[in-house]
């Protein structure tokens, strides 16, 4: 009997042409004594050969390819967002927001970097900046407003320190400190309900910005900081999602996918690829720096991670699923190295 | 590449997705889908493989990822219901009929993901054992086992509603 199960499973690959010699010559001479096995070969071949011809043959449509293009190569990759999910007046409202936040840069921004955030939830694209202004101070009078400011910052930071993504140090060196002095944080939410976003208002928003209120919607837990350097850890996060319509695990504003910024940070992606990404069994990072930077040291949760590919001018580094620790839901925590060293914190999705 | 992949892929992706979901519409959507989420990790795509398995990977996780979507929202029709009355009384009828096509196509839809899989690869793409394997990441070992208990179950099925 047992004998006579591994026949029948031979017969399928003697069906499929998918036996090597030795285990064909050893089917063919069972078939020629075995009537069960001849009946069984005689009912699959029809049966595959009805499968077979279920299979309906039809012609795409001419403008498909138009479509796929038009919504892969031929758009920015942070812009993907499903041909269903497109919602023109969001767009629209898009559009408008970057003039404002535009023409807010240029006339209150001396020294600013910026970087756009792209949010695709619920079908709602939500856009973000966030903006690191140093400015130069040019009078007392302004030097000693940024001192108060500095101090406000540095009371509310403390009291805000239960929530914090990492752990800013509380000794600084003097030239760090000069480095950070006068800097301020701001969060503008485009799609606020009053789109006029002026000058008094971004005072408003300035104020009420929290940038590490993310870890708390997140309900995270405190994180230790790894970071060597004197530094300030987290200067603002930049989160990002291609996420869309089609995903399956939904997505919630208060799980942040994406990490920190620094001047040599432009963006760092954690990707939750799709079931069909082959690559994506977990996930995978890729992190994108401005300029190409030498001894990178990249370390996920403590754990120093050697395997990764960077670009030939070394400015952006993918790291794998298969060099990721199999992750469990949660935040996480990612250390990279150039010549300053950033912490993020990421969230796991389910 | 992606471009050149994109149109030499499409017609064969397209084909596919019909034949797993025998809608139009939602051929469409899903071939769409699936070529967006390629170019999502195609930076990562490693050439491990070839583009062609590659896709199509994607593509029939597309298909069950928006399938399992549908589930949740609609009853999935009981086998017992997808069998045309005339058979049901008909023992003697051959295994294979032209109404049995209905029935194997129906039943197919029902088998679980993994078992789908390998026989549309095999029996719709014309795909060989090695090449099942390499789209699938598994041992051909395992493609073939894997094909004997899908043709297994689904003639099972087939055969037990008749």
């Amino acid at each position: 009997m047992n004998n006579h199960k591994r026949f029948e499973e031979l017969l399928q690959g003697y069906l499929d042409n998918a036996l090597n010699s030795k285990e064909k010559e050893m089917f063919k001479n069972h078939l020629k004594s075995c009537k069960r096995c001849e009946k069984k070969l005689k009912e699959r071949k029809n049966f595959l050969e009805t499968l077979r011809s279920t299979k309906v043959e039809i012609q795409y449509p001419d403008y498909l390819i138009d479509n796929i293009l038009k919504n892969t190569t031929k758009k920015q990759s942070s812009e993907i967002i499903s041909s269903k999910t497109i919602r023109w007046r969001y767009l629209a409202v898009g559009a408008a927001a970057i003039l404002i936040v535009f023409s807010t840069i240029l006339f209150n921004i001396e020294d600013s970097r910026h970087i756009f955030i792209t949010k695709d939830t619920k079908g709602i694209r939500k856009e973000k900046i966030l903006t690191e202004e140093t400015k130069t101070p040019k009078s007392e009078e302004e030097i000693l407003e940024q001192e108060e400011s500095a101090v406000i910052a540095e009371k509310k930071r403390s009291t805000e320190e239960p929530l914090r993504l990492t752990e800013e140090p509380k000794s600084t060196t003097p030239e760090t400190k000069a480095d950070f002095t006068g800097v301020e944080k701001k969060e503008i939410d485009i799609l606020s309900e009053n789109l006029a976003i002026d000058k008094t208002q971004n005072e408003d928003i300035q104020k009420e910005a929290q940038l590490p209120s993310i870890a708390a919607k997140a309900s995270a837990p405190s994180i230790t900081s790894k970071s060597r350097s004197k530094e300030p850890a987290t200067l603002g996060f930049d989160y990002e999602t291609e996420k869309t319509s089609a995903d399956i695990a939904p997505f919630t504003e208060d799980i942040p996918t994406g990490g920190a910024l620094d001047s040599n940070f432009e963006e760092t992606r954690f990707v939750f690829p799709e079931e069909g990404s082959v690559v994506g069994k977990d996930f995978e990072i890729v992190i994108i720096l401005k300029n190409p930077a030498e001894n990178i040291e990249i370390s996920l949760d403590g754990e120093k991670i050697t395997n990764y590919t960077k670009t030939k001018d070394s400015n952006i580094i993918f790291i794998g699923s298969d060099s990721l620790p199999s992750l469990e839901e949660g935040l996480h925590f990612l250390s990279v190295s150039t010549t300053k060293e950033k912490n993020l914190t990421f969230y796991k999705e389910g | 590449m992606f471009e050149q992949a994109v149109k030499k892929y499409t017609p064969r992706i397209y084909k596919m997705i019909y034949n797993m979901t025998n809608n139009y519409e939602i051929t469409e959507d899903l071939t769409q889908d699936a070529f967006m989420n390629a170019w999502r990790s195609f930076k990562s795509f490693r050439g491990d493989s070839s583009i062609y398995t590659w896709l199509y990977r994607i593509a029939l996780n597309t298909v069950f990822k928006y399938r399992r979507q549908q589930s949740r929202m609609e009853k999935i029709v009981s086998i017992d219901n997808i069998v045309p009355p005339e058979t049901k009384n008909n023992p003697e009828k051959s295994l294979v009929s032209k109404n049995d096509r209905q029935i194997i196509k129906k039943t197919l839809y029902l088998l679980p993901s993994k078992h789908q899989e390998v026989l549309i690869l095999r029996y719709y793409e014309d795909f060989d054992y090695l090449k099942i394997s390499q789209t699938l990441g598994i041992p051909i070992g395992t493609v073939r086992s894997r094909l004997h208990r899908a043709l297994n179950k689904l003639e099972e099925l087939v055969r037990g509603k008749r």
